[in-house]
């Protein structure tokens, strides 16, 4: 039985190691053997010790895992007095449970069992509740295992693989390779068809790494095991399961009394279970399911060398089942796990409005404090709370494209440690700014203030306002006319704008593409945060040449509907915002995507009407993959793979593959349709989306993607 | 050519949450966040991943 001495050691160790790394909470788990047998009284001195050594540093999060045989009331009441959350371990219905739960001489434990958990269930203990584990043996039948656990209603249910190695390999009744997947699919879909009732942590954990997600069991995937465990007599030794290996291998040689929990952090045996994919494999490096399977339990990858010795950089002896069972959750689940804006642009915008809203909410929280900021902010409240021309007009200006650059900008200056430094007015002027085109364009009457620098001001997606001598600066007050704005700047009112300019005036112009049915997009030449590309911006745009970018930018349209008519239709929905970029076209002239909101796109003014087409098409593609990946997760561990690409000299991540090759199935269509195909691009694509079709990295709607890739490159080819 | 099919536009419009009630600590936020800020996807709580307890 674990002594006081070892519980005041091992508490005092864990507050120091939560102290030392800051730690916002720690799990403490009572487990066994059966840790009921340490009795109420030592159970208590448990509880009350590491509630003592962490208070005021760190939430302490206490469970106790056991068979349930002693569990009793006077358990349960010094549980709930200690907030101590309770699992137990229950194999399924009563003839899977008795298969390997027995007593000594042969009763069944399984209605001891029930009775335990129908007492957990009851109050005032049913918040402790925490779930029930269940070990596999495929000779059960997987539904009734299921439905047996789902009738006890637990919140949360687990599956494990027994342990087994190379060494001791798993039963395998009729020989199959993959009994195990079988058998938990089958408990998977049964689990689907009810509808989900009840949490399962492995079939959770493989949704959210197909999806890009954490894993949530160190059975399956690549989360680092930060794990120790104290044996009753103080030693720390690794997870519980490397016993079953061999004879020592949990060892770590270490123990509470003499070592802190950063010298047990730093043993090579627990690093080894931290190092993520570094730490499988190198089979498993190559499989396109590691990110969810992990290599699987650390222990079940243990085979002993010819020479004598042994270890675990081998893939698991549940290999084959991990991968089926990884294929099979995917291959029931891909199209309800693809990401909605992915297939539906309408999802798109709405996720990336709620983006910068969440954004811009963030920086709120950064700016606590500062008078000129909280006053616009409430502005911005009381425009969103003015009906539907409000809303309307929050969304106009919240969705200009350098809204969200500014924003980006601005997070950046607060987290680089220098708020309240010229960053921070900046922030608070253009929020004002933002707020008072709200209130014009919306023509609501509220009081919208600007202060001014430099003798004028950016009215985000209305234009620019002169209102003294440059080096001036003020403040000015902004309302809505019948026809326009007036500003008045002291005692003087200016009427200005809508669109019509005068010497104070500067507003945002646009263009209306050609066709039926087309929205004008904004030529946006004005806002400060335009330079978010990869190079500079043009100054104010003359009229005249204003004139003959329209032009460029008509013919460059109809060229591009009229050679890839799918391809240009997708690349105007959402266009909102073209600014002309200084210099000429690049090699390949094509367009670009910065930094900003989904609708900009940055295109060299001076391209011809070929180039320009390009352009658009081009920086549409990269627009419409950036605002994908910043609402959704097409791949995850990004770097961690180097892939060869047709394109580069050097080896690239699986984000540059991806991008590389959606663009290029675009360029590619556009060069066909005007008889200008480039030798050898389609070959090029299908490399490259061959490779990308076994990359582990990508989620399920990264493979959609690439398979839409696919499909459009076949057209292409068609 | 695109000859994926026209994807479905979804009618129905979730409600905003009002900008001034947006809760940035909260676990939706943290995730959307964290794609775009990365210092904001640094540190976080894990869930407890010990095989043998729940």
């Amino acid at each position: 039985m674990i002594s006081p001495e070892v519980i005041s050691h091992t508490a005092s160790r864990l507050a120091e190691h939560a102290r030392d790394h800051a730690l916002p909470s720690v799990t403490v788990i009572l487990h066994g053997g059966e840790p009921l047998l340490a009795g109420t009284a030592r159970l208590r001195l448990v509880c009350e010790e590491f509630t003592r050594a962490l208070a005021g540093t760190a939430g302490l999060d206490l469970r106790i895992h056991t068979n349930g045989l002693q569990l009793s009331r006077r358990y349960l009441d010094l549980f709930a007095e200690f907030g101590v959350r309770v699992g137990i371990s229950l194999d399924g219905d009563r003839a899977a449970n008795d298969r390997h739960r027995r007593f000594a001489d042969g009763r069944t434990s399984h209605p001891l069992v029930l009775a335990a958990v129908a007492l957990l269930r009851s109050e005032p203990y049913r918040h402790l509740y925490q779930g029930l584990l269940c070990t596999v043996d495929v000779a059960n039948d997987p539904i009734a295992v299921l439905d047996a656990l789902v009738e006890l209603e637990p919140p949360r249910v687990d599956f494990l693989l027994p342990h087994a190695t190379w060494e001791t390999p798993p039963v395998r009744p009729d020989g199959a390779p993959d009994a195990y997947a079988r058998w938990l699919l089958r408990v998977f879909d049964h689990w689907e068809r009810l509808g989900r009732p009840v949490s399962v942590r492995l079939f959770e954990s493989l949704l959210s790494t197909l999806r890009g997600g954490p894993s949530l069991t160190e059975s399956l995937g690549l989360a680092p095991t930060d794990l120790v465990v104290v044996e009753t007599d103080g030693t720390l030794e690794q997870v519980d399961s490397l016993k079953s290996a061999y004879e020592g291998a949990a060892a770590t040689g270490f123990d509470v009394f003499a070592h802190s929990f950063d010298e047990v952090a730093a043993h090579p045996g627990v690093r080894a279970r931290q190092l993520g994919l570094d730490g499988v494999s190198a089979t498993c490096r190559r499989c396109p399911v590691v990110r969810s399977c992990g290599g699987g339990l650390y222990t079940h990858r243990y085979r002993a060398d010819p020479d004598g010795g042994g270890g675990f950089g081998h893939p698991s002896v549940y290999c084959t089942d991990l991968r089926e069972l990884v294929d099979g959750v995917e291959g029931r689940t891909a199209s309800r796990q693809t990401a909605p804006e992915l297939t539906d642009p309408a999802e798109l915008a709405r996720s990336q409005e709620q983006l910068t809203r969440v954004l811009l909410a963030r920086l709120n929280a950064d700016r606590t404090g500062d008078p000129e900021w909280a006053r616009s902010w409430e502005l911005l409240a009381c425009v969103e709370r003015a009906g539907e021309a409000g809303a309307d007009a929050l969304g106009a200006v919240l969705g200009h494209p350098f809204t969200r650059t500014w924003v980006l900008e601005a997070l950046d200056a607060g987290r680089d440690g220098h708020p309240g430094t010229p960053g921070a007015p900046d922030a608070a002027r253009r929020l004002a700014a933002l707020a008072a085109a709200a209130v014009l364009r919306g023509g609501l009457d509220l009081p919208a203030e600007v202060p001014y620098r430099d003798g004028e001001v950016y009215l985000p997606t209305l234009g620019l306002l002169r209102l003294g001598a440059p080096g001036t600066r003020g403040r000015a007050a902004l309302r809505a006319t019948g026809t326009g704005y007036a500003v008045r700047d002291g005692r003087a009112e200016h009427r200005f704008g809508p669109a019509a300019g005068d010497a104070r005036w500067l507003p945002v112009r646009s263009w209306s593409p050609p066709g039926p049915d087309t929205a004008p997009v904004a030529l946006e030449d004005l806002d400060p945060h335009r330079n978010c590309f990869a190079r500079p911006p043009r100054l104010r745009l003359g009229a005249g040449e204003a004139e003959e970018w329209r032009a460029r930018l008509g013919a460059a349209w109809t060229l591009l509907h009229s050679a890839v008519p799918e391809f240009a239709r997708a690349a105007a929905a959402g266009l909102t915002t073209l600014t002309p970029l200084a210099g000429g076209p690049r090699a390949h002239g094509w367009g670009e995507a910065g930094r900003h909101g989904p609708g900009a796109l940055g295109v060299p003014y001076g391209a011809g009407v070929r180039e320009t087409a390009l352009a658009l098409l081009t920086g549409r593609r990269r627009a419409r993959l950036r605002a994908l990946t910043e609402v959704a997760d097409l791949y995850a561990l990004d770097g961690q793979w180097q892939h060869p690409s047709p394109w580069r000299e050097r080896p690239v991540p699986v984000s540059r593959l991806l991008a590389d090759v959606h663009e290029r199935v675009a360029v590619e269509a556009y060069r066909r349709a005007t008889a200008a195909p480039e030798p050898g691009a389609s070959d090029r694509i299908q490399r490259a989306l061959d490779r990308l079709a076994g990359a582990a990295e990508l989620t399920s709607t990264g493979k959609r993607l690439v398979a839409e890739l696919r499909w459009e490159s076949k057209a292409v080819d068609a | 050519m695109n000859t994926s099919a026209t994807p479905a536009t979804s009618t129905v419009k979730t409600p905003l949450v009002p900008l001034d009630r947006i809760d940035v600590h909260s676990a939706s936020a943290a995730r959307t966040l964290g794609r775009v800020l990365p210092s904001e996807n640094g540190r976080h709580v894990q869930a407890p991943i010990f095989n043998s307890a729940l």
